[in-house]
């Protein structure tokens, strides 16, 4: 197992090593000068664009710029942000733990609402609380997470003042942490929630068809120690991927609701650093971002192994 | 076949959901008004004199991304400059005026090339330090030195040296006369730093400014994209602002922002969509406000490639092609109609002038007289924040005959297309003066080298005038070059001119003395809250 684990750890390195390439060609092949949206519009003459793209080693050419920064990045320096002059490193991490709560948060959400909606829809296979449940999951796939939030500001933050509209506590656990999570949770957690249940319902109504189920049912075992011991346990692994995805998705997805609730996370600052052409960031944020797919993908690929006995890992 | 869930279970699940969002939602709704104090419940009565403390929190439309004066750019970074740090002389208001700051008067030698500044006594930097000619001479230093890559380092580059007569009088001493120095002295990047403070940090104020203003509040801390927190400057030199605490929240979203300021969480918003206001101007407890900047919005016609190349008519043509009125929908009457460069709010404006009106058949008229009876196909380089214009501009225009193909770019690729001048046609572009001063709309924008003549237009006698303009210091002179040369932009079409630039504030009808200056920074130092 643990040889496992560490395969697949080393064989993050050139995973990150190849996204690092392609994120550093891409940038600069994209029109837009960098120098010119740092210094700004001002009346800059030409001499001081060229001496400035001399300073930043941006007239070197691109093998050279990719591997000076992989010189430092091993070393752990990820250089500065040209539009903001302070370390890579700091930026990621600073905005990361708001990404991270808001993606957890988000994910909660999902499943609260998934769990239940996906169980029930299939237990009560074709009945009316299954359409209405499929309503539900439609509207959420359909209704992008900008417009959802929006909603929610306005009537929950607007008209009915029950949150706040925007910002981010630094205390998490309290009831002003709480309640600034809530509606952003809820706005980023719908739209994938649906997914999730959509999965859940899928996989169940697969696994409660089975003979097992059957064969415990004539045992006379309760319904619901057959539905969440036997059933549920088995339809998890699919619904794992998908939740492993939806993490990922989640924590990259965030940007829309991060910028419309006013929260410092990575999806703001990826943003901002692609329209300003911050080259610097820009790497550092694609490698943090990579770096926590592939781990999240790790951690859900362990999990099947605890959820189902016939997969081992050597 | 399978037993399904009893009616109790599913009642019993149904039944906590609901009880959980009832109880929650009553937590919230109780919890409320602890979050925001402020939020007023009853009515308030106009006050006789200024009340002092409590804690404004702002929000403007973008997010601060630097605390260095030198190296910032952006609109919210001069907003946080100008409220921590102080100029040697300012703007009035949201004039072009220039009063005494730090300076309390100045000198100006009869050859325009030595400026020299009497500064008060006394004044203290916030972690002590006075303020002397000492710090004059470093910040300008400082700003003019290579490896700060100064963005105003342009405005500054006619000095010469700055030499410190004595502790309270510093002389500027530039290589030629340039009639903008005092103007571009009053911008927020020129405030002046704590020489012993800005060394003690190295020079990097990436993420820590305390010290380094004399400015009517002190920084205390910078939460990049989050927020920015400053307070009372006790010793303030002018006397200490009414306020206490300022909190600066970035919110980049224009609704959000309409919408706490409505909820009360925010006194402060700038930038507020204008169907919002529309809405708000029913709600007795917020105040709206207009902001308007010196330039204007334009569709830029790339003069240095067909069609529009040597075309004067056809460039004039398309000017009477645009349905200004239906641009100006859009903005509720909140804008107005640029004709020029700039509009009557900056001297300098010739008050004869005619401007383009919007006329299909002499367009079309115009279209046949350049060569192109037919109409043609053009395209129109624009981006997020004037695709708006550019499409009600394309629509006019198809009715004469122009059929105009749209290429939406993100707002860097449209700079840099604009900037190399080989691929575009019309383009959708603004310019808001940094610098109140005609010569920072019509050179910076219109003379044939300048670095950000996006319509590559080239005029001589217009260059003359502009350059000869820069060197003299007399406005009633200066004012009659730049209206000579404003009508010879306005003749030759390089752009059809649509709205000045500008945005509406709301605010909380319970803050008093709120002003903005000319480079959209917002001026706090006279405000108070009740």
């Amino acid at each position: 197992m643990l040889r496992y684990i560490a395969k697949r750890v080393l064989a993050v390195i050139p995973v990150l090593l190849g996204i690092s390439i392609i994120t550093f060609l891409l940038m600069h092949f994209i029109p837009g000068d960098p120098v010119r949206v740092m210094l700004g519009k001002q009346a800059i003459t030409e001499e001081v664009i060229e001496r400035v793209r001399h300073e930043l080693r941006l007239d070197q050419p691109l093998y050279l710029q990719y591997f000076s920064w992989l010189y430092y990045a091993l070393q752990g320096n990820l250089g500065r942000s040209f539009q903001m002059n302070m370390p890579v490193l700091y930026l990621v991490a600073d905005h990361f733990a708001v990404t991270l709560r808001l993606a957890l948060f988000g994910l909660l959400v999902s499943m609260l609402i998934a769990m239940p909606l996906g169980i029930v829809s299939a237990v009560k296979k074709d009945s009316a609380i299954d359409y209405v449940s499929r309503v539900i999951s439609t509207l959420g796939i359909s209704l992008p997470p900008f417009f959802t939030g929006i909603v929610l500001i306005l009537i929950f933050a607007l008209y009915l003042r029950w949150f706040p509209s925007m910002g981010v506590s630094t205390e998490l656990f309290s009831i002003d942490g709480l309640r600034t999570m809530v509606l952003p949770s809820f706005a980023l957690g719908f739209s994938s929630a649906t997914m999730v249940a959509r999965m859940v319902r899928a996989t169940m109504v697969e696994v409660l068809e089975q003979d097992y189920i059957r064969t415990a049912r004539s045992k006379g075992l309760k319904e619901r120690v057959i539905i969440y011991r036997h059933a549920l346990k088995n339809a998890m692994i699919p619904v794992t991927t998908v939740i492993g995805m939806t993490l990922g998705y989640l924590l990259g997805g965030s940007v829309i609701i991060e910028t419309i609730f006013a929260w410092p996370g990575l999806g703001m600052l990826m943003v901002n650093a692609v329209m300003k052409r911050d080259y610097p960031l820009i790497q550092g944020i694609v490698l943090f971002f990579a770096l926590m797919f592939t781990l999240t993908n790790l951690v859900i690929d362990l999990i099947y192994g605890f959820l189902d006995p016939r997969i081992r890992y050597r | 076949m399978t037993k399904p869930l009893t009616r109790r279970d599913y009642l019993k699940t149904a039944a906590a959901a609901v009880g959980g969002l009832v109880v929650g939602g009553a937590i919230g709704y109780g919890a409320y008004p602890a979050l925001n104090p402020a939020a007023p419940k009853k009515e308030v009565q106009a006050p006789t004199s200024f009340v002092q403390g409590g804690t404004l929190y702002i929000t403007y439309r973008s997010p601060v991304l630097n605390l260095d004066p030198h190296i910032m750019t952006d609109e919210a970074s001069y907003g946080a400059a100008q409220n921590t740090m102080d100029q040697l002389v300012v703007f009035e208001g949201n004039t072009a005026n220039i009063i005494p700051n730090l300076a309390y008067a100045w000198e100006i030698s009869d050859d325009g090339k030595e400026y020299t500044f009497h500064l008060w006594k006394g004044v203290k930097f916030h972690d002590g330090t006075e303020l002397t000619a000492n710090d004059v001479k470093f910040t300008f230093e400082r700003l003019l030195a290579p490896e700060t890559k100064a963005s105003y380092y342009a405005y500054f580059s006619s000095i010469d040296k700055i030499q410190v007569i004595d502790d309270y009088a510093a002389k500027f001493i530039l290589k030629e006369p340039n009639a903008i120095m005092l103007a571009a002295l009053a911008a927020p990047p020129s405030v002046i730093m704590n020489k012993k403070r800005v060394e003690e940090l190295k020079g990097d104020l990436s993420s820590n400014a305390f010290g380094v203003g004399s400015g009517p509040f002190k920084f205390v801390e910078w939460k990049v994209n989050d927020h920015l927190t400053m307070e009372a400057n006790e010793n303030y030199w002018a006397g200490r602002p009414h306020l206490d605490k300022i909190i600066i929240k970035e919110i980049p979203e224009r609704t959000t922002r309409a919408v706490a300021v409505q909820t009360g969480e925010i006194d402060i918003g700038a930038d507020i969509p204008y169907d919002m206001i529309e809405q708000m101007k029913g709600n007795k407890d917020l105040v709206t406000i207009d902001d308007h900047k010196i330039g204007a919005y334009y569709m830029g016609f790339n003069c240095s490639q067909p069609p529009f190349k040597d075309n004067v008519t056809l460039r004039q043509a398309l000017s009477h092609g645009v349905d200004y009125g239906a641009v100006l929908v859009q903005f509720r009457g909140h804008l107005a109609r640029s004709l020029g460069p700039y509009g009557p709010n900056l001297w300098g404006y010739p008050g004869d002038i005619v401007g383009y009106n919007f006329d299909p058949d002499k367009a079309k008229e115009l279209l046949a007289k350049a060569g192109y009876p037919k109409g043609l196909d053009v395209t129109m380089h624009a981006t997020d924040w004037n695709i708006d214009d550019g499409q009600i501009c394309a629509a006019s225009l198809a009715k004469i005959g122009v059929n105009v193909k749209i290429i939406h770019l993100d707002a860097a690729s449209l700079d840099a297309a604009c900037s190399a001048g080989k691929e575009t046609q019309l383009f959708m572009m603004a310019w808001g003066a940094d610098i109140p001063d005609p010569d920072n709309v019509l050179y910076t924008v219109f003379e044939s080298t300048s670095p950000i003549n996006w319509v590559h237009w080239k005029n001589d006698k217009f260059d003359e005038l502009v350059h000869r303009a820069r060197v003299i210091t007399d406005q009633g002179e200066r004012s009659g070059l730049y209206t000579e040369a404003f009508k010879i932009v306005m003749d030759e079409a390089p752009a059809a001119w649509l709205h000045d630039p500008g945005f509406s504030w709301a605010l909380s009808r319970h803050i008093h003395g709120f002003q903005v200056g000319p480079h959209y920074q917002y001026l706090l130092r006279g405000v108070w809250k009740k």
